[in-house]
């Protein structure tokens, strides 16, 4: 059972809250993933107020107690660390690794799209979806936004992802009802029920 | 006892009949749930009069013991709630989920022992005072419940 989905841009710009002291100690500047795992590895951040701009402290997604559609919440400021974490090595490896922009293929050969976001199952940090901008030649959704829901593995290369021809029946236009597709689409995959 | 009822009453000391001032502020211990002191006075003025030197709230004034009551507020959350760095009114209330559960328009507490009964939202919701977990200059975070399901987000 999928929980709230969200997209990886609507966590951006989020504050990130202590919950010991009710302060602000950053916003969220970009979601760092890793696309063969899945999952949600952390996010890079923003300084807050006048002087915004980049940090060097990074949050890894095993500090976060939980995210909500208002703010991502840490237990305290310990959470934020600058330098030396395999957050940060990860981070600095992962320039012009971007998924944003690559393209989807089925296993049959054919192009659903381009990643425009990816959709993540906030409490366990999963990537269960894309966000991709449909492909001309995929009549329904063509030039239009859809949700892919993508196995917990799968092939990616730096430029294309690879997701099972079985996914067809199970994209979505939006959010809603997109867990359940989700659900579906992996409890009929061998071996992810 | 209502906190917008409390606020800018008259501050009477019971040794004088004198009024020392007014109330301009309360400080909250957010870990006991608990009102600790009023303040008078804003921002580097300001000073504390700690609960126990309150002898009564009533609807006319707040009574203290002496006209001594008062004192510099300590270092830590009540530095920072006297002199209005951190939000009390109008603080948004954020649930340790992550979600938005309005702005605090006013607090129920106990006029006798200043134990917080509940914590009241812009967004009409009754947040009871065993919930709250910190007070911090962005936010009051509030352990989460059932009142989240259906609240838009701020």
């Amino acid at each position: 059972m999928t929980d709230l989905l969200l997209r990886g841009t609507d966590l951006t710009g989020l504050p990130v809250v202590s919950i010991a002291v009710g302060e602000a100690l950053a916003n969220i500047k970009d979601v760092v993933y890793s696309p063969d795992r899945g999952a949600l590895l952390g996010f890079t951040l923003n300084k807050r107020g006048f002087l915004s701009g980049p940090m060097r402290d990074v949050l890894a997604f095993g500090d976060v107690m939980a995210i909500g559609r208002d703010a991502v919440m840490v237990s305290d400021e310990t959470a934020v660390t600058e330098g030396g974490t395999t957050l940060t090595e990860i981070v600095g490896e992962s320039v012009g690794r971007n998924v944003l922009g690559d393209e989807v293929l089925t296993e049959a050969g054919k192009r659903l799209g381009t990643v425009v976001d990816v959709v993540v199952e906030v409490s366990t940090g999963q990537v269960v979806g894309y966000e991709l901008l449909g492909d001309e030649t995929l009549q329904a959704h063509a030039g239009r936004p859809m949700l892919v829901p993508i196995p917990a593995t799968l092939a990616v290369s730096g430029t294309v992802l690879m997701v099972p021809a079985a996914v067809e029946p199970f994209i979505r236009d939006d959010l809603t009802g997109f867990g359940a597709a989700v659900d579906d689409f992996r409890g009929q995959l061998p071996g992810e029920a | 006892m209502m906190l917008t009822a409390t606020l800018g009453e008259r501050i009477v000391s019971k040794a004088t009949a004198e009024t020392l001032g007014s109330v301009d502020g309360v400080v909250i211990e957010a870990g006991q749930q608990r009102l600790v002191a009023l303040t008078s006075g804003k921002g580097r003025k300001a000073r504390v009069i700690p609960w126990k030197e309150v002898s009564g709230v009533g609807s006319a004034a707040v009574v203290v013991e002496h006209d001594d009551a008062a004192r510099e507020p300590a270092e830590g959350f009540e530095t920072q709630q006297a002199r209005g760095d951190a939000a009390l009114m109008g603080g948004l209330i954020l649930s340790d989920r992550g979600n938005a559960l309005g702005a605090v328009v006013d607090v129920e507490y106990d006029a006798e022992t200043g134990a917080l009964t509940s914590i009241r939202t812009s967004q009409s919701l009754t947040i009871t005072g065993a919930r709250l977990r910190a007070i911090g200059a962005f936010a009051w975070i509030v352990a989460a419940g059932d009142d989240e399901a259906g609240v838009a987000s701020a």
